[in-house]
């Protein structure tokens, strides 16, 4: 069994216009040390896939097996013991730190909280550990965090995830909010920890070119579903999906010599909300049949490692629809 | 008064801003130039607090005053004055004073010969006010035209952002992001200004959505022929929109000139360290390579080279001073003292 494994997952919201399908049965796999990129459009459900995996929300259906136990039926208590294994870095250092901690506080909070270090000194030691460990001056530890820049305090963010030496970590568009040669910096260690402590990330994304960087494989979401998914290079080489394609044909690429031609995708995001059973993407698809319209695509492996929900992706991967 | 000049719509020289605050003062741009010719498309580039804003408020004149304030610099717009110089008695002496077109006087040049789309999507339009009203508001403010005129105008702006006409009644709450955005650009271009400002266009925007905006404003820069100021921090919408680039950093451009000289022939080394430290679609680097320390902060900049401290070409001459903005090939303008030696 895979280190994760998640099967047929769901999350859906009551709203008062009708139930909101946010994760809509998702099945992936991930191995240990590595890193799967999550990307897609804006409430697509990356943030409530990254939340429904740390039990922030109760899953609806569906099973999530870490390191071979399904955590989505466990009780608080019975969680407990995982909890510290699973941890998430957000994307807004500014709103997920309290203002009124010190940074030594705010990065000595969980192991508070958690009872794993009672003993004063061992805390305040642990502490610079950590501090040495993302790069944070042991000078800073009582300052507050409105007297330092983004990057500084995305480190803190990602002491705070360290400090009770989880497995997995949930990275929720942890460089987006920094400058780009901020986000370098961010990116480089979140690498260099991952590396000496074997951490696994879902790394969520809507940086096309961050993804590529720092992902073993990539999964593509639109409205709730994994539309495509496979290592990095591949669906940058063969991308089989028509979203996946208008997808990275819109990146901006910073070369003058790089003819760009997107395909311009016409309409927006459909509802989430009481979706019909026809492909999620059909409204804006370029390519859209009747077959589309009338039954939803199912993510299927269609070569070795590469999986794809399109009925115009034939069984051996080829694509039948014409560019 | 009008200047006749070429065909540059608008023009700023030596801009000094600052903005007086209770902590400090905030050095927020130090001697801007730079001109924008009918139908160019000029990309500013820089990180956080470098100053981007701040200048393009100084064109719209709506600076917040106080904390801001104008300690030098001339901005003309399509020949007019909007802030420069004037001699103006204090007590025996005639002193030099940095004045303004009053606000009265902007409100008939905004919107008519210069528009602005605000960084901050969410406030630039009015919840409860229908779209296609908010759009032919700022026509019947500028052109003397019946309100059926400005309708239609307002509707014929709705299409050509790709929005269909019938949603004319429509609250802002009912249109997604993307749509908000067109909306946004349809009131700039109304009234066909000369220049329009634009503040981290699509920043708010997915990328497929992006692509749609950007292509919808290049045709219509194209066919009106308007001067763009594209303020962005992404390289790849200057490589895709601009036709020229100018970097900034701590307030000051630190080089500028054609996309060829920015991308294919950086000299700067923060131009050099900003390209190197995107990660890239077409190459495979295992490692990053970032720009090592902080952002220069406006409130605490040194006397010499404002990129000193980051810098890895830095040596001790670059302490001597602050450097000047030369040309290191024709149209290629870079702040470096060793480049500037031709020692890198
Ligand atoms: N607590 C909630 N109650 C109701 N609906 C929710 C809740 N949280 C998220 N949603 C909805 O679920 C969908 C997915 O949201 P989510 O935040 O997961 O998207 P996302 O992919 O992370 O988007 P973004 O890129 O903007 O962060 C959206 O339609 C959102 O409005
Ligand atoms: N009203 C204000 N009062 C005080 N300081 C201000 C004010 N507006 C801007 N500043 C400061 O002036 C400097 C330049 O700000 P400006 O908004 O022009 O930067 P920018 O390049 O647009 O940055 P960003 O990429 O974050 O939008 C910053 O240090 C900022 O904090
Ligand atoms: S299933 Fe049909 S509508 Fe959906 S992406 Fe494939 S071709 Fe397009
Ligand atoms: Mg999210
Ligand atoms: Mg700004």
């Amino acid at each position: 069994m895979a280190f994760l494994e998640i099967n047929n997952l769901k999350k859906y919201f009551h709203t008062p216009k009708g139930m909101l399908h946010a994760v809509d049965d998702v099945t992936l796999t991930m191995e240990k040390g590595t890193t799967l990129g999550v990307v897609g459009e804006s409430g697509c459900g990356k943030s409530t896939l990254g939340k429904t995996l740390m039990k922030l929300h109760e899953a609806t259906a569906g099973e999530v097996w870490f390191d071979g136990v399904n955590i989505v039926p466990m009780t608080v208590k019975e969680f407990a013991p995982y909890r510290d294994k699973i941890q998430m870095i957000f994307q807004d250092p500014y709103g997920s730190l309290d203002p009124r901690m010190s940074v030594g506080n705010l990065i000595a909070e969980p192991l508070k909280v958690n009872r794993k270090i009672k003993d004063k000194k061992l805390l305040h030691i642990k502490v610079e550990e950590l501090m040495d460990a993302v790069g944070l001056a042991r000078r800073l530890r009582n300052s507050y965090p409105h007297e330092l820049d983004g990057g500084r305090r995305q480190r803190i963010g990602v002491a705070r995830a360290l400090s009770l030496d989880p497995e997995f970590i949930v990275c929720d568009e942890p460089v987006s909010a920094l400058d780009v040669s901020i986000q370098a910096q961010i990116l480089n260690l979140l690498q260099d920890l991952q590396e000496e402590r074997n951490l696994t990330y879902l790394f969520i994304t809507h940086d096309m070119s961050v993804v590529k960087h720092i992902a073993d494989e990539i999964a593509v979401m639109y409205l709730g579903q994994v539309v495509e998914k496979c290592a990095s290079d591949e669906l940058f080489k063969n991308t089989l999906h028509p979203y996946s394609r208008a997808l990275l044909s819109a990146i901006p690429i910073p070369n003058i010599h790089v003819e760009r031609k997107p395909i311009l995708l016409t309409g927006e995001l459909s509802s989430p909300i009481n979706p019909k059973p026809c492909c999620r993407f059909v409204a804006r698809c370029p390519y859209a049949t009747d077959k589309c319209h009338q039954t939803e695509p199912k993510l299927r492996e269609v070569l070795p490692g590469h999986f794809v929900a399109c009925h115009l992706v034939d069984a051996a991967g080829a694509k039948i629809y014409k560019e | 008064m009008k200047r006749e000049n070429n065909d540059t719509v608008v023009s700023i020289k030596d801009l000094v801003v600052h903005y007086e605050t209770h902590e400090g003062v905030v050095e927020a741009v130090n001697g801007v130039s730079f001109e924008i010719k009918k139908g160019e498309v000029l990309g500013l580039v820089g990180e956080t607090g470098a100053g981007k804003t701040t200048i393009a408020l100084s064109i719209m004149g709506l600076l917040p005053v106080p904390p801001a304030h104008v300690i030098d610099g001339e901005i003309i717009l399509d020949g007019e004055i909007l802030l420069g110089k004037q001699k103006v008695q204090k007590g025996r002496k005639k002193k030099d004073v940095v004045v303004a077109k009053s606000n009265h006087e902007m409100r008939h040049i905004r919107g008519k010969k210069v528009s602005m789309i605000f960084q901050d999507p969410m406030t630039a339009l009015n919840p409860v006010r229908y779209v296609g009203d908010q759009i032919a508001e700022v026509v019947e403010l500028h052109n003397i035209c019946s309100a059926k005129e400005a309708t239609q105008r307002a509707k014929e702006m709705m299409e050509k952002v790709g929005i269909p006409a019938e949603r004319y009644y429509e609250y802002p709450h009912q249109f997604s992001g993307g749509m908000r955005q067109r909306v946004i650009i349809a009131i700039a271009l109304a009234c066909e200004p000369e220049l329009l400002l634009a503040d981290e266009p699509t920043t708010a925007l997915d990328v497929t959505i992006q692509a749609q905006v950007l292509d919808m404003m290049r045709t219509l820069q194209r066919e009106q022929q308007t001067a763009l100021l594209m303020i962005t921090h992404d390289l790849g919408i200057v490589a895709e929109m601009c036709d020229r680039c100018a970097i900034i950093y701590g307030g000051q451009i630190v080089e500028c000139g054609d996309l060829e000289h920015i991308f294919d022939r950086p000299r700067h080394p923060y131009t050099r360290g900003l390209l190197s430290s995107i990660p890239s679609l077409e190459k495979d680097v295992s490692r990053l390579s970032p720009i090592p320390g902080l952002v220069a902060d406006p409130m605490d900049l040194p006397e010499y080279c404002t990129f000193y401290d980051r810098c890895d070409k830095h040596c001790e001459s670059c302490k001597t001073g602050d450097p000047d903005l030369v040309e290191a090939e024709p149209g290629h303008f870079v702040r470096c003292f060793r480049v500037e030696k031709g020692s890198v």
